[in-house]
């Protein structure tokens, strides 16, 4: 007993089995209703017509007896009998039986509650259904015959009973079929998950290709596994960007100190000894600095600092800043604007992210180059004629700390691009660098498209 | 093929079995009524004479099965063993889950011959709801047994019981009594529950 109670708890954990039990219940339900109203409709409802019928035969009788003498009454009662195809009539008195029967047997119930009795019919035997009526001489019996009626009744069961079997075959089955159905799509899901689980972050959910809600699903799923493995490649990046980065200028940090103190024995520390020291250590806390506020900004969500801001007003105010170290490389600067430029934001973020972008071309571009900016209604495009940056390296640049090894040799941290996406993406826009051949663009808005 | 057709063709096969069946079957029952009436004559004329010329009645045949077996009486029939008229008598008893039949020679009650059997299989009774419930309601007491529905029947036509067995139908209990009157077999039916005479129909 308590086994074959575990196997159903065991069974019914299912999904298949749940949704297996509960199918074929509803469908067991509605099919029963179905039966019910049915047999209501055809032999619940001869049944009661014949009742109703037969009680006002009763009553009619009962009437008759009343008002008529007692031998027309019996007349009349004889010729109803003999005329009357439907139905049983009999009368019996005192003295003699009268009517359809041989007799009017006793212990039947009075109209209207019916009562069965059997009736010799040839070599038939038949059961009839049908009450008496106690007159002043004598014993009403009306019934009719209950034999087809009984039959009609045993062969609705019988069909009620085969259907029903037969509903809880078929629910069974196609429950079955069913649920399995579902189960395989969700099985695609737990693989996947399995194996992301086991550490295989390439692992993606089959899709049938349908577009039904479970291929929608994949598709979710398979969007979110690709973001989250791109964010464990840009951590794992940023770590060992930090490493790679951080142990050279640590090194020489290291090593100008070891031999500090091995010649403070014999001449003491310079001030101008100690100086490059503070400038590897200042660049290091600024790389610190710029990964949090990075951090910050990429976790920031209150616009409450927002603003009208001219982009006219900004772009002067970043090339002028930046045209000393311009001119110091032959470049020139060109302005491209627009007649209304004024868009909601923070002003020194954007300022940040100008600059920033400027200041990057300027960087790369080389000496002689040509800086143009222009400002667009949603943001601003940068375009430079230097040497660009290769295709395949246009998604790295993003990555914290990422610096191409062209770029190695010029001073950075690899934190100019991921800053301002950061910052074009809390404002709800966007960044995209593409080759110029040749140069870089890059186009930066601050505005979601929808939104302008 | 669609599951539906392979359905189709499944109900179809199963019902034209059924019908074959059901037609074999009438057509037995039909060819082996026609042979049994002309015998039915000439072993009614030696039952009559065997009857008029007994010394026993049915009454004194149950006294002596009751004093040996238990159970409800549900059949006594005169038959023919081995060229001598004996009183087959067949009882149930309920609470023993048992079938006892005995038969009784006509002239002088001698049992010459006894049978029991188990009605049980596997702990399952062999009898319907039916049987049992016909067999319990004349076990009641005031209803009619089959003492009182020989004495009823006796009454009646004041003839020779051939036979007389409890049968049921939807419920209703009767007996029905096989009576030799003037070398015609007849037929009276009993209601088991008010020891009446059961109506029958008078025309249409």
């Amino acid at each position: 007993m308590a086994s074959a109670i575990d196997w159903w708890t065991a069974r019914f954990a299912s999904f298949a089995w749940r949704f297996t039990v509960l199918f074929t219940g509803i469908l067991l339900l509605l099919i029963s209703a179905i039966i019910f109203v049915l047999y209501q409709l055809s032999i619940g409802e001869i049944s009661r017509s014949k009742q109703q019928q037969l009680n006002l035969i009763a009553q009619q009788q009962q009437l008759l007896a009343g008002q008529l003498q007692y031998s027309e009454f019996l007349q009349q009662l004889s010729l109803q009998a003999e005329q009357s195809r439907d139905w049983i009539i009999a009368y019996q008195d005192s003295e003699e039986a009268l009517g359809d029967l041989s007799r009017v047997p006793s212990h039947l119930q009075d109209c209207p509650d019916l009562s069965s009795f059997l009736v010799s019919q040839g070599d038939d035997l038949r059961v009839y259904s049908g009450c008496i009526v106690t007159l002043a001489q004598g014993t009403l019996l009306v019934a009719f015959d209950e034999e087809d009626l009984y039959f009609l009744q045993q062969r609705f069961i019988n069909a009620s009973i085969v259907s029903l079997l037969l509903t809880i075959i078929l629910g069974g089955f196609s429950g079955r079929y069913l649920s399995k159905q579902l189960l395989k799509r969700i099985k695609g899901f737990n693989q996947a998950a399995a194996v992301v689980q086991s550490g295989n972050w390439s692992a993606r959910v089959p899709s049938t290709g349908r577009g039904d809600e479970f291929d929608i699903l994949a598709s979710n799923i398979n969007r979110m596994l690709t973001q989250l493995e791109h964010s464990f490649q840009a951590v794992s990046g940023v770590t060992d960007a930090i490493a790679h980065d951080l142990r050279t200028p640590l090194g020489r940090v290291r090593l100008t100190l070891e031999s500090a103190i091995e010649d403070a024995a014999h001449h003491p520390i310079k001030a101008e000894a100690l100086e490059p020291l503070l400038t590897e250590v200042d660049n290091i806390i600024h790389t610190f600095s710029s990964m949090l506020e990075l951090s910050r900004l990429e976790h920031k969500q209150a616009r409450s600092s927002f603003e009208q801001v001219n982009l006219n007003v900004i772009a002067e105010d970043a090339i002028e800043l930046l045209q000393p170290v311009a001119q110091d490389r032959h470049q020139t600067i060109d302005l491209e604007t627009t007649p209304t430029l004024t868009l909601l934001g923070d002003r020194s973020l954007i300022f940040r992210a100008l600059f920033n972008t400027l200041e990057n071309a300027s960087k790369y571009a080389g000496d002689g180059a040509t800086i143009q900016l222009s400002l667009q209604p949603t943001g601003f495009i940068v375009r430079d004629n230097g040497p660009g940056i290769p295709t395949e390296f246009h998604d790295k640049v993003f990555q914290r700390l990422y610096r191409l090894e062209s770029s190695r040799t010029t001073q950075g941290y690899g934190l100019g691009l991921p800053l301002i996406r950061a910052i074009a993406q809390f404002h709800g826009g966007d960044v995209t660098v593409s080759n110029l051949s040749p140069g870089l663009q890059v186009s930066v808005t601050l505005l979601q498209p929808a939104l302008t | 093929m669609t599951f539906k057709e392979k359905v189709g063709i499944i109900a179809t096969g199963l019902f034209t079995t059924g019908a074959m069946f059901t037609a074999l079957t009438s057509a037995l029952l039909l060819t082996s009524t026609a042979s049994y009436a002309k015998d039915k004559d000439h072993k009614d004329d030696i039952m009559r004479l065997a009857l008029q010329s007994s010394e026993t009645t049915m009454t004194q045949a149950i006294a002596a099965f009751r004093s040996n077996y238990a159970g409800t009486i549900v059949e006594i029939e005169l038959d023919d063993e081995d060229h001598m008229l004996v009183y087959e008598i067949k009882a149930i008893n309920l609470d023993a889950g048992e079938k006892h039949q005995a038969s009784y020679t006509l002239n002088n009650l001698t049992e010459v011959d006894y049978y029991h059997k188990s009605l049980k299989v596997l702990g399952f009774s062999k009898l319907d709801d039916e049987d049992i419930a016909a067999i319990e309601s004349v076990s009641q007491p005031g209803a009619v047994s089959i003492d009182k529905a020989i004495e009823i029947a006796n009454a009646h036509n004041s003839s020779h019981i051939e036979s007389i067995e409890l049968e049921h139908k939807r419920g209703l209990t009767y007996y029905e009594v096989d009576y030799i009157d003037n070398a015609n077999t007849k037929r009276l039916l009993i209601d088991a529950a008010t020891g009446e005479a059961i109506p029958s129909i008078n025309r249409k």
